[in-house]
């Protein structure tokens, strides 16, 4: 019995080892220590792209599209669960609780969460100095084009520029807000390639020099920096590389991406993932296909068209003249799920779907068509404002809005040469704005740099509280848990 | 061999000498005095077998022996010594030797329950002596034989304290388990399932769904891996005293399962057999066809934005009739047991095959199971349990998704009822709505399906010494190893599977778990005074691996799952993962009894965990409990008619660390991938926002109880009042957003769980022949969060359009409904002005709680939880003769649930869905001018309103669980020797329910979380009926 009582303590001691530290290590085999891949370009590159990645809102560009234009005069949303989830939005009674505010939030803090990481690591990229400088670049863009994002959206926040920082931070100010983005927006300017000559691994849809100044330009543009903006926009024209493209509706289409007309776009492959269902939302039920979208015809079987029924107004397309391009995608009279010819505008009013962003390819409910962040329009329109605001170079401004209207196909542009400098043709720059850039999402910001968003809302009707609601409140999220946060009044 | 087998036998005998010698030495007697040589034999009351195993012990000494395999012993005593034998449940037995050297004795067995022997952790102890909580089921308490689909059915109703809710009637579906309320808000609340000693690893189980298929957050319960019908006992351990020795583990309660040995005694088999049909229970009342097309016009003409429903053929279909079906059960269990002196074995094989009541649906069972034991020598014994299963499960379509991303059962039930026909008779395909975005039910029924085959073996073995009578040691090794591989197809007969020729998914994973035990065991008296005691230590290594494959764009998708290649190459997707975590711990007993009337129980776990930060990896659970046999004191003696008294409290601390791994660590993910031009670059993704001081989570509980017997035990009861204070909960806290994370796992708040259980069981009629049972038990529970550690109030339930159903706050039960208080509808005589909302009669007019004139989130109520206030079960059992009817009632009162197929009604997301009936039958018109139901004309206002007072209902419920009758046959008075019992039963289950809930069953949960019920087309609840026979050879 010796022998057992031998086995049995040699045992005990040899598999139970009770006080080995080490016996209680369990590394998550599936996962990087930081220490081990942030150590190389692979592996710096990899966490850029994650930013990349979330900063593209093609899989939930409804949570950004609906509420920019349906909060405008451009866009109703009537129908299934998402016109619920919109509804605060269409009738100006978002509350800090509102479910796609911190949607927007929490997606712009995790790109630049990711940004502040690649930051701070690239000291340990080794290899080719230009790469690195251009990854540093990247990363700039990416955090200072998210605080912009975010400045736009919600005024100053908290400016979080490493992964150290404590959970609680308060806002800061406007004018450190401002400096942050304008400084880092330059710097990335600096280092970024110029669009025409990316080196041979830099895939269409990583940041160039022209996306870098065309976020700066829009931010100098929204912030009412006139000269800025105007010089900004200035710098892009002289890049020499963007142009409009001569059709507008070519512009868009999936067979003419990374067009010389795109400073930055949010890539889409017909792959679920990367993939974006407006067309799902703008279809009706019932929509097979419409004369003037031949490109798309509707397999029921294969691509859903939800209740939702993503609707352009009226008083939009009946202000496009009859020879105007951009009507070209107002789809009115399509052909139904039973084969018969309908009209939206027969069933009520603002019901004409506007089909500019769709993909022919696309595989069931996941569409690859790039979503349009800024163009050359936008550019072009954005130094004419600027300076109309300047009051400088009218001429040179009005030129610019007809450089934009002929690209459309326009050839009377008296109301535009005849406009008197200041708030006429600012609104008649506006209007064409509206008519451009129908579901990418420009409408609200246009407005409100004028102060005209909370008037344009009370004429249709809604009833709005009050001045604040120019700008979004801090997401619950962060104002409940960030005991440093003041809220914005009103709120 | 044989050499070596006389010589341990030799060293053997000289160790055993040396050591008795010890012994002899310590005891102050042995000096120089004689002693008297004593054998015999111990022999059983009952079979007049004889007892091996029983120990001798001269009393007031620590001089003693046990028998050996043939019942003989020998022991050396003083002159005048007497002898006391003793052997788990037998009637102690105390005999002078006077002059007899030859003392051969019968043991009684202790027949009153009271002297049950229960299973604790790490031991047995007599019911009798139990400190800590604990309820002990017996088969016999259970309906057994063919009655049991799952193990927690056997428990369902029948213990105070512990509330068990299928969640749905799906085959092998999965059940929810609670043990006094919920310990926590993040981690896991469900109890520690011990089989044999063995922990049970319930996370095993593969996650994800598959692509392209409707995602079920109910997996299917992981007990189904064992045969109810080799089930022994179960224990239920549920204060610190009793669950403080499985230390981070206990805090929700264990769940002690133990399967059957064999007797000695000669071979006995048993074969049963039992059929049973099934029915649904309960089905959605829609709107017909007819019904539909004149509401939903009726509808658009009073305003409502929608396409017509045009004139149809027919009478439309009712679909969810298209995916029902009688469910049948085929059930074989046959076992094979016995025993000698030495050995003894219990060997089962079973079969089990369900077809739900959904067609495509059904679970496939095999087990086999060995439960050997035997004595190598009178001091060594070896024992092994293993049991090996194999399942297959058959799922259909049934999830949580809405729209093109529905399972088959809400597309179903939402169905155009118009439609006429199932598929195109020239295309052959199936006909879709032309004015909703979802799948025909049948493509989906038929055509997207998932079946998983698990193989899971798991067992023990155990070595067990006898270092003296009243210490043994032993060493344990167990091991679990599931291996299960789920095929998901989605065909091109579908809308997920037609845009890429249909999409296969092969999903695998491999868990294992080992354990490596030794326990040293301490059993003495000591004239007054009786001491038990464990210790041991313990090494478990749980390890998962998983692995997927992807492919889709088939050519020819015949082969489906079977050829993945044959999909497009450049369509194809593979993940694999790999996890693993540890856990290393001391634990110990004593339990201390003095003059068999005061008791005292020490217990607890040293714990270290793979789980935590480094500077917490260690914690110690500690618990005590005190218990006075009153009935015991001589001022109770001969008190009638109380017969048993014992007052019991407890105090301790237990843990828990049911969380994912590595909370503790910063660490990179592969990511999503970013798409560049038309390529998609690998990237890395920041897997968590660590915390470095993880910690456990700690529930302080206290408990104080009271057992009684009454009229010699006719009667008996236990009565219970417990309050479990959870504290340092692993809580997902939310983060400033800011912080690029949502939530960060912290020991942050405390939750309190408190209530009564009260356990009564007794025979009303005791007769000869008649007897008349009762068994009852009720329940209190009261759960409040109290404590947030500064966290604001915060939400959580998110299914589809319903967002953060329920609140999170200081104060109130955990997850409390959140939502609007409906007063009515608003009438054409109301005064509009008080609201500012663009209300019109016939919508709902919600409460404007803070009478700003605007109704929006500020405007929330609590509106119920999900914790029972009580619940209540009563078994009546009447038995004449041969002849047994059973019948089981359950009820649980005072629970609320978000009832979403309601929400899907007065909210539809598409205007051709089909709706639930009396709704729409009795909506608000200007001629009905009710409060009941809005019109439903503008029911889009109320988006974001669908959490309401309406909605979120009374879940309270009476159900006649089962009903039994049985019939032994009189074997002998008809002769017949061939078979030892012939049993014939019929049992119906899930009979009826009487409830204000309105949906189909008020336990109903599709949501995965059992805290947050969400009724959404769960699986259909099933009526059982069963006929079964057992034999006995």
């Amino acid at each position: 019995m010796f022998k057992n009582i031998r086995i049995l303590t040699i045992v005990l001691l040899t598999t139970i080892c009770w006080g080995c530290e080490d016996l209680l290590d369990a590394p998550p085999f599936d996962e990087f220590a930081p220490e081990n891949v942030l150590v190389n370009q692979e592996g710096i590159e990899a966490l850029l792209f994650n930013a990349y990645h979330i900063a593209n809102r093609h899989q939930s560009l409804h949570t950004w599209t609906l509420p920019m234009e349906s909060s405008t005069d451009i866009m109703v949303v009537s129908e299934g669960g998402v016109a619920g989830l919109n509804s605060p939005f269409a009738t100006f009674t978002w509350t800090a609780d509102t479910q796609w505010l911190n949607e927007w939030w929490s997606r712009l803090y995790q790109v630049i969460r990711d940004a502040n990481v690649v930051i701070e690591n690239i000291g340990n990229f080794e290899g080719d100095e230009t790469v690195r400088a251009v990854v540093l670049a990247e990363a700039r863009f990416l955090r200072a084009s998210a605080y912009a994002d975010l400045y736009n959206l919600f005024g100053p926040v908290v400016l979080r520029t490493s992964s150290e920082e404590p959970t609680n931070e308060a806002r800061i100010t406007e004018e450190e807000m401002r400096a942050f983005i304008e400084t880092e927006l330059a710097l990335a300017v600096e280092n970024l390639p110029h669009p025409a000559s990316l080196p041979t691994d830099y895939v269409y849809g990583r940041a160039t020099k022209g996306s870098a100044l065309g976020y700066l330009a829009k931010h100098y543009l929204n912030t009412r920096q006139w000269e800025a903006a105007a010089q900004t926009a200035q710098d892009i024209i002289d890049l020499g590389y963007y142009a409009l493209e001569p059709v507008f509706r070519q512009a868009f289409l999936v067979s003419n991406e990374g067009n010389n007309e795109m400073l930055f776009v949010w890539t889409s492959i017909n792959q679920q993932g990367y993939h974006t269902t407006l067309p799902n939302g703008v279809a009706s039920p019932d929509f097979l296909s419409a004369p003037n979208i031949p490109e798309l015809v509707r397999d029921p079987e294969v691509m859903a068209a939800w209740a939702t029924n993503w609707r352009v107004t009226d008083w939009i397309i009946d202000a496009m003249e009859a020879e105007d391009g951009r009507q070209a995608p107002a789809v009115d009279e399509y052909i139904d799920i039973t084969n018969s010819v309908r009209r939206y505008s027969d069933q009520r009013p603002d019901n004409r779907r506007y089909m500019k962003l769709f993909d022919p390819g696309g595989q069931g409910n996941f569409h690859g068509v790039d979503i349009p962040v800024i163009r050359y329009a936008d550019i072009l329109l954005t130094r004419a404002e600027a300076l109309n605001a300047l009051g400088q170079s009218i001429d040179e401004a009005k030129q610019l809005v007809i450089q934009v209207r002929e690209r459309a196909g326009l050839t009377d542009h008296s109301s535009i040469q005849n406009a008197a400098a200041g708030d006429e043709l600012r609104d008649l720059i506006l209007l064409e704005r509206a008519k451009e850039f129908i579901h990418e999402g420009k409408r609200r910001e246009d407005l409100v740099r004028h102060d005209l968003f909370i008037a344009n809302a009370t004429s249709r009707g809604v009833t709005v509280d009050g001045p604040h609601r120019n700008r979004f409140p801090i997401p619950a999220e962060e104002a409940n848990n960030n005991n440093l946060i003041v809220q914005d009044e009103g709120y | 061999m044989r050499r070596g087998l006389q010589q341990t036998k030799k060293s053997r005998q000289r160790w055993f000498v040396a050591f008795m010698f010890c012994i002899a030495l310590m005891s102050p007697e042995a000096w120089g005095q004689e002693t008297v040589q004593v054998r015999g034999k111990v022999k059983t009351m009952e079979d007049n077998e004889s007892l091996p195993g029983a120990t001798v012990i001269e009393k007031g000494s620590t001089n003693g022996t046990i028998t050996d395999t043939d019942g003989n012993y020998t022991l050396n005593v003083q002159p005048g010594a007497t002898l006391v034998f003793n052997f788990l449940g037998y009637v102690p037995e105390e005999v002078p030797i006077g002059d007899q050297t030859v003392i051969d004795i019968v043991l009684v067995q202790d027949i009153r329950q009271l002297q049950e022997v229960v299973v604790v952790g790490y031991g047995t102890v007599r019911k009798s002596d139990l400190t800590g909580s604990v309820a002990s089921i017996k088969p016999d308490d259970m309906t057994a034989g063919g009655a049991n689909l799952s193990v927690e059915q056997m428990i369902q109703g029948r213990v105070p304290g512990v509330n068990i809710q299928s969640k749905s009637g799906e085959p092998g579906g999965a059940i929810s388990v609670q043990i006094r309320g919920a310990s926590s808000i993040t981690a896991g609340n469900q109890p520690l399932y011990v089989i044999d000693g063995i922990p049970f690893n319930l996370n095993s189980q593969i996650t994800g769904s598959g692509s392209g298929f409707v995602g079920n957050q109910n997996p299917r319960n992981p007990l189904n891996t064992i045969n109810p019908n080799d089930i022994a006992s179960i224990e239920i351990l549920k204060d610190a005293s009793a669950t403080a020795i499985y230390g981070s583990r206990g805090s929700n309660g264990v769940v002690m399962i133990t399967t059957k040995n064999g007797k000695s005694g000669g071979l006995s088999v048993n074969y049963g057999y039992a059929y049973s049909l099934q029915e649904i229970s309960n089905t959605y009342e829609l709107l017909d066809a007819r019904q539909y097309q004149s509401i939903l016009n009726d509808l658009i003409e009073e305003g409502a934005l929608g396409t017509r429903v045009e004139d149809f053929q027919g009478d439309g279909i009712n679909w969810p009739e298209l995916l029902y079906r009688d469910g049948t059960i085929n059930e074989h269990n046959l076992s094979i047991s016995g025993g000698n002196g030495n050995t003894d074995y219990y060997v089962s094989l079973s079969a089990f095959d369900q077809q739900g009541v959904l067609i495509n649906s059904g679970l496939d069972r095999y087990n086999l199971r060995l439960n050997l034991n035997t004595k190598l020598d009178e001091k060594f014994k070896l024992a092994l349990n293993l049991n090996s299963s194999f399942i297959k499960d058959d799922f259909i379509s049934n999830g949580t998704g809405v729209n093109e991303n529905s399972g088959a059962l809400y597309a179903a039930i939402y169905y155009d009822p118009t439609i006429t026909r199932v598929r195109d008779p020239f295309t052959g395909r199936f006909v879709l709505s032309d004015n909703q975005v979802i799948d025909n039910p049948l493509a989906l029924a038929n055509h997207e399906r998932a079946d998983q085959r698990t193989y899971r073996t798991f067992g023990s073995i155990s070595a067990e010494y006898f270092v003296m009578p009243s210490l043994t040691a032993k060493l344990k090794i167990g091991g679990d190893v599931s291996s299960a591989r789920r095929d998901v197809w989605v065909g091109p007969e579908t809308l997920d599977g037609v845009a890429t020729g249909g999409i296969g998914t092969i999903l695998n994973r491999t868990s294992t778990y080992h354990i490596g035990e030794f326990t040293l065991n301490y059993n003495q008296n000591f004239g007054d005074h009786d001491v038990n005691a464990v210790a041991g230590v313990t090494y478990e290594e749980f390890n998962n691996f998983t692995n997927s494959a992807e492919g889709s764009g088939f050519l020819y998708p015949d082969l489906t799952t079977d050829a993945l290649g044959s999909g497009a190459d450049s369509l194809e997707f593979v993940g694999s993962g790999r996890s693993q975590s540890k856990l290393n711990s001391l634990l110990g007993r004593v339990n201390y009894i003095y003059k068999n009337k005061y008791l005292l129980t020490l217990s607890g776990r040293v714990d270290g965990s793979s789980r935590f930060g480094p500077n917490n990896k260690i914690a110690f659970f500690p618990s005590a409990a005190v218990a006075w046999k009153l009935h015991e004191e001589a001022f109770l003696q001969g008190i009638s008619p109380v017969s048993e008294l014992k007052l019991r409290a407890s105090y301790g601390a237990i843990g828990n660390q049911a969380l994912p791994n590595n909370r503790f660590l910063t660490s990179f993910s592969p990511g999503d991938g970013a798409v560049f031009g038309n390529t998609i670059f690998g990237s890395i993704e920041p897997t968590r926002f660590a915390n470095p001081d993880l910690k456990w989570e700690s529930a302080v509980q206290m408990d104080i109880g009271i057992d009684f017997g009454l009229f010699d035990s006719r009667v008996q009861g236990t009565i219970d009042y417990y309050q479990r204070n959870t504290e340092d909960l692993l809580l997902d806290v939310p983060q400033p957003t800011s912080t690029g994370f949502a939530l960060r796992t912290e020991n942050l708040g405390k939750m309190e769980n408190r209530g009564i259980e009260l356990g009564l069981s007794g025979y009303v009629i005791d007769g000869k022949d008649l007897k008349w049972e009762v068994a009852a038990n009720f329940t209190t529970l009261n759960n409040e969060v109290t404590d947030l550690g500064g966290v604001d109030a915060f939400f959580r339930g998110n299914l589809n359009f319903v967002r953060g159903a329920t609140i999170v706050d200081e104060g109130l039960p955990l997850f409390s409904y959140f939502g609007y208080q409906v007063d009515g509808v608003w009438q054409t005589d109301d005064d509009f002005s008080v609201t500012k909302t663009n209300a019109q009669p016939g919508d709902w007019k919600y409460r404007d709680v803070n009478g700003d004139s605007v109704i929006n989130s500020d405007d929330r109520v609590v509106l119920g939880d999900s914790f029972h206030d009580f619940t209540w079960g009563l078994t009546n059992t009447l038995s004449y003769k041969g002849l047994t009817l059973s019948v089981f009632i359950e009820a649980a009162h005072g629970a609320e649930l978000l009832n979403q197929n309601l929400v899907n009604t007065f909210y539809p997301i598409t205007f051709r869905n089909n709706r639930l009936a009396e709704p729409y039958l009795n909506r608000w018109t200007e001629d009905n001018p009710t409060n009941e139901y809005s019109s439903f004309v503008r029911p889009g206002i109320g988006e974001g309103f669908q959490v309401n007072s309406r909605t979120v209902e009374d879940a309270s419920y009476v159900r006649l669980q089962s009903i039994r009758l049985a019939y032994s046959l009189p074997l002998e008075k008809l002769g017949i020797d061939f078979f030892r019992s012939f049993d014939v039963y019929v049992i119906g289950q899930n009979l009826a329910t009487w409830t204000d809930y309105s949906g189909v069953d008020p336990a109903a949960n599709s949501f995965g979380n059992n805290n947050i019920p969400m009724d959404f087309n769960a699986y259909p609840f099933a009526r059982t009926y069963t006929l079964g026979v057992n034999v006995g050879l």
